[in-house]
């Protein structure tokens, strides 16, 4: 496996060749693929007020960690199979791209919640 | 060629979206689809196929006349409120009355309401990368009910891609965006798949965003330039975005999104101020074996992988 600082956030790799020889990572991929595809359904849904998938969405945890069977111990996963929402402050107010100069808030990670959240896995109803 | 009177050993399987496509099946409209002998299943479907991989095999007709006898299509016609089928198979005379299977049947079971798959059936999806994770988002999402699609996507699947893609052995060579379109026929034959066999960023902004203009975009690639790029257009076209990144070995991931117009950072903002993961070590995984089938509930096949994926890891 290649490693990049490049592109830190997604798979490092760059080319086919970068994944030769990894039996099982389907799988691991899959893990976060399909959490993906529930959020991709529960927006589309978003205009049903009855939907119970679209209630997922809420503008203030936009950000999902997915950690998988090795995660234990990498990045911000403190045990296998760690997911959370990381809570974010919000926009970033001098963004290009969405900035609003009327929001007073930054998008760094709101250190408190973090070490809350950490501690509270899968216990999204009290976000 | 034998002559004996038809035999119904070959039974015919007509798939239609829902009741009112029952209007496409009449004279001249080709049908697509594939015999599979080992069941003694004739499986058509009015809907063009994205390849050659679901050939034309049969033709509705007003009625069947002698002459269609020597056709190398099976012909399709209306008796009474029925249809029946009859030609050659396998050198074998064919007359059996077609079973027509909706669409909707296939949702047995299902925690969506009828407004929420009705409102599916609409939405369209722009893929934006057709490997590892657009192929299967593509395919699950087909399966929960979507029906329109755009993939785009400039390679073509790899040797090295079968590991891990929805794809498999026989589609090494085909472009990726050829093989959801294909995988997702399979799924649901009234999808609509428009592909972009090519790097759609390098046509003029204005094809770009035409290409984007659709209900939800999904970010499916891993280049971080090509995701900002992503988000900065579907962000003031007031598009929805997902964005999602395996980190390395797939050790997590994350999934994040982006609803114009809502009060959350967007992209550009997450990536400016987030510290990131290291690269690191090399990680062997074990093997793993795809999980049972499940059918019936939109949107459960990736509730269930969801769990499935679980086990696998636990296996190893």
């Amino acid at each position: 496996m290649r490693q990049s600082i490049l592109s830190p956030a997604s798979n490092t790799a760059t080319g086919p060749d970068d994944y030769q020889g990894e039996p099982g990572l389907h799988a691991a991929i899959d893990f976060v693929t399909c959490l993906e595809v529930q959020i991709c359904l529960a927006i589309l849904l978003r205009e049903v007020p009855t939907s119970r998938l679209a209630k997922l969405i809420d503008p203030r945890f936009n950000f999902i960690l997915v950690g998988g069977a090795l995660a234990s111990g990498f990045y911000r996963f403190k045990k296998p199979f760690h997911i959370f929402f990381q809570p974010l402050k919000g926009p970033r107010k001098d963004c290009l791209v969405c900035g609003d100069s009327s929001l007073l808030l930054r998008n760094v990670i709101d250190e408190q919640s973090e070490k809350e959240d950490l501690q509270t896995n899968f216990e999204m109803e009290d976000k | 060629m034998k002559k004996a009177k038809a035999e119904n050993a070959y039974k015919s399987i007509i798939f239609l979206k829902d009741d009112d496509d029952k209007a496409l099946l009449r004279p001249e409209t080709r049908l697509y689809g594939r015999i599979v002998h080992s069941t003694g299943t004739i499986f058509m479907t009015p809907y063009p196929p994205p390849s050659q991989s679901f050939p034309l095999i049969g033709m509705v007709q007003k009625e069947h006349s002698p002459e269609q006898k020597q056709s190398a299509l099976l012909t399709v016609f209306a008796r009474g409120q029925s249809f029946v089928v009859m030609g050659i198979v396998n050198n074998q005379n064919v007359e059996s009355r077609a079973k027509i299977v909706y669409k909707t049947a296939s949702y047995a079971r299902t925690p969506f309401s009828p407004a929420e798959m009705k409102l599916l059936s609409k939405k369209t999806v722009t893929i934006l990368g057709a490997g590892t994770g657009g192929s299967k988002i593509a395919a699950e999402l087909a399966r929960a009910g979507v029906d329109q699609f755009k993939s785009c996507d400039p390679e073509r699947m790899d040797l090295a891609n079968v590991s891990r893609h929805e794809g498999n052995l026989f589609d090494v060579g085909k472009p990726k965006t050829q093989i959801v379109a294909e995988h997702l026929y399979t799924i649901n034959p009234a999808t609509l798949v428009k592909t972009y066999f090519e790097d759609i960023f390098e046509r003029p902004l204005e094809q770009v965003e035409e290409i984007l203009n659709s209900d939800l975009v999904v970010a499916a690639t891993d280049i971080t330039a090509i995701q900002l790029s992503i988000n900065e257009l579907t962000y003031k076209r007031g598009i929805p975005c997902v964005f999602g990144g395996c980190y390395e070995e797939a050790r997590g991931g994350e999934v994040f999104y982006t609803l114009p117009g809502e009060k959350m950072p967007c992209l550009a903002c997450l990536r400016a101020n987030l510290k990131q993961p290291k690269t690191s070590v090399e990680i062997d995984y074990s093997t793993a074996t795809g999980p049972d089938d499940y059918q019936g509930e939109p949107g459960l096949h990736a509730a269930i992988d969801f769990v499935t994926c679980l086990e696998y890891s636990n296996w190893t």
